[in-house]
C-alpha cells in the first residue's frame, strides 16, 4: 500500500469519525429532547393560572349617544386556541351558557342581547355534538336611554360569563368584568356610527342565534 | 484513526448505551408518571367537607382503603362522560377495599349535584368540594383531575384530564394497591 493510499485512508477514517461524532451527538441531544418532549407537550395543554382563556373588549356603536336614544354595545372576545366556551344555548342540560350581562345605571335599559351562531362540534370526550364558540366572537346588547339621563360620559359595567374547556378538561366558570363608557349628548345631536366592522357581525331583532 | 479517536469513539458508544437505556426507561414509564403530573409519594391532605346529605366527611374517614379521588362538576362534559366508567370501577373493586370519591366543584353545591348523581345512578360517595380542598391537593388547574391514594394515605398517582385516557393504567394501579 503506497503512502498516498494510507493518507487517503486516514483522511477517510477521520471524515467517517467526524460524521459519526456529529450524528451520535445529534442522536444524544434528540434522545434527551424526546425523553422530555411528551411531558412538556402535555403540560402545555393546561393553562397557567394567570393566563386568561378569553380576552374581551367592549365597544359602543355611536360616537355620541343622544339622550333618549338607543345604542348598541359589542364585546369582541378572543378565545384561546384549543379552547371553546359553551354557546348561549347549550344543547345539553347542566352546561353553563355564555352570557353577556350589563348592570345599567339609572336611565339605561337593556333591550336585548345578541349572540353569535354556535358551532356544532364533536369532541373526543363527548358522544354527542355540542354547541360552542371558539376563535373570535362578537356578542352584543341593545340599550335604550332615558331622555332624562344626565349628559356626559356614563359608565356601563358589563360581565361576560363563560365556562371554557379544551378537548381534555374544563376550567371553572368565569365572570369577566368589562366596561364601556357611553358619551351622552343632548337630543338632536347627530349620532355617528363607529366600529362598523365589529357591529356588522351582530344580529339583533330576535334573529340572534 | 488515532488511539485518541478510538478512545473517544469507545466512550461515545458507552454513553450511547447509557443514554439509550435512560431514554427507553423514560418511554416505558407509566403514562401519568411520565406526564410530569404525577404527584410524588405525598400524603393525601386531610380536610373536612360535606357529602350530598350534608354530613361532615373527612379524607381520613377513608384511611385503609385505596381511594380514587375524582374532582368533577355537573357542567363538565369530560367529567360526566366518565361517570359510567367510574361506576364500573366501583362495582369491580368496591368490595376489595377500594372506593371512588367524587368531589363535585359545582358552586351551587348539593342542590344541583344531588339530582345529577341520582339521575346518573352514581354508586360511590359524592362530596361537595371547594377551592380550599382543591388547593390542599396542590391546586386543580382544570377538571377532571383525579388522584389515586394508597391504603396508607399516600398519593400514588395524579391524572390530569379525562381519566378514561388512562384506563389500563388506572386498573393496573388499583389492582397493585389493593
Amino acid at each position: 500500500m503506497g503512502k498516498g493510499t494510507e493518507i487517503r485512508k486516514e483522511k477517510l477514517e477521520n471524515r467517517l469519525f467526524s460524521i459519526f461524532y456529529f450524528l451520535f451527538s445529534s442522536l444524544l441531544v434528540a434522545g434527551g429532547l424526546t425523553a422530555n418532549g411528551p411531558p412538556l407537550a402535555r403540560a402545555a395543554q393546561f393553562p397557567r393560572r394567570n393566563e386568561p382563556i378569553v380576552r374581551a373588549q367592549g365597544y359602543v356603536s355611536l360616537q355620541s349617544v343622544p339622550q333618549g336614544g338607543e345604542f348598541r354595545v359589542a364585546v369582541l372576545a378572543e378565545i384561546a386556541p384549543g379552547y371553546h366556551i359553551n354557546a348561549s344555548k347549550p344543547l345539553q342540560e347542566y352546561l353553563i351558557p355564555t352570557q353577556l350581562r350589563a348592570q345599567p345605571p339609572a336611565g339605561m335599559r337593556v333591550l336585548e342581547a345578541a349572540y353569535p351562531k354556535a358551532n356544532l362540534k364533536e369532541f373526543a370526550f363527548s358522544d354527542e355534538k355540542m354547541a360552542v364558540y371558539d376563535g373570535t366572537i362578537v356578542l352584543g346588547l341593545r340599550v335604550a336611554t332615558s331622555p332624562r339621563i344626565p349628559r356626559g360620559e356614563v359608565a356601563l359595567p358589563l360581565e361576560l360569563r363563560y365556562q371554557a374547556c379544551n378537548d381534555k378538561l374544563c376550567l371553572p366558570p368565569t365572570t369577566l368584568p368589562l366596561q364601556v363608557n357611553v358619551p351622552l349628548v343632548s337630543p338632536g345631536t347627530a349620532a355617528r356610527a363607529i366600529h362598523p366592522e365589529i357591529f356588522s357581525k351582530l344580529v339583533f331583532g330576535g334573529k340572534s342565534r | 484513526m488515532s488511539s485518541g479517536q478510538k478512545t473517544i469513539l469507545g466512550l461515545l458508544l458507552v454513553a450511547g448505551l447509557v443514554g439509550g437505556a435512560y431514554w427507553y426507561g423514560r418511554r416505558s414509564a407509566p403514562r401519568a408518571a411520565r406526564s410530569g403530573t404525577a404527584a410524588s409519594a405525598n400524603r393525601a391532605p386531610e380536610f373536612k367537607i360535606k357529602d350530598l346529605e350534608g354530613r361532615e366527611v373527612r379524607m381520613s374517614d377513608l384511611e385503609g382503603k385505596v381511594v380514587l379521588v375524582n374532582f368533577w362538576a355537573t357542567w363538565c362534559k369530560p367529567c360526566t362522560i366518565e361517570i359510567p366508567w367510574l361506576i364500573e370501577l366501583q362495582k369491580k373493586y368496591g368490595e376489595k377495599g377500594f372506593t371512588v370519591v367524587g368531589i363535585a366543584m359545582d358552586e351551587e353545591g348539593a342542590k344541583v349535584v344531588a339530582p345529577y348523581a341520582q339521575q346518573a345512578k352514581v354508586n360511590y360517595p359524592i362530596w361537595i368540594g371547594d377551592e380550599e380542598v382543591a388547593t390542599k391537593f396542590g391546586g386543580i388547574l382544570g377538571i377532571p383531575t383525579s388522584f389515586l391514594i394508597s391504603k396508607n394515605g399516600q398519593i400514588v398517582e395524579r391524572y390530569l384530564g379525562i381519566l378514561l385516557a388512562y384506563e389500563d393504567q388506572v386498573n393496573e394501579q388499583i389492582a397493585k394497591q389493593l
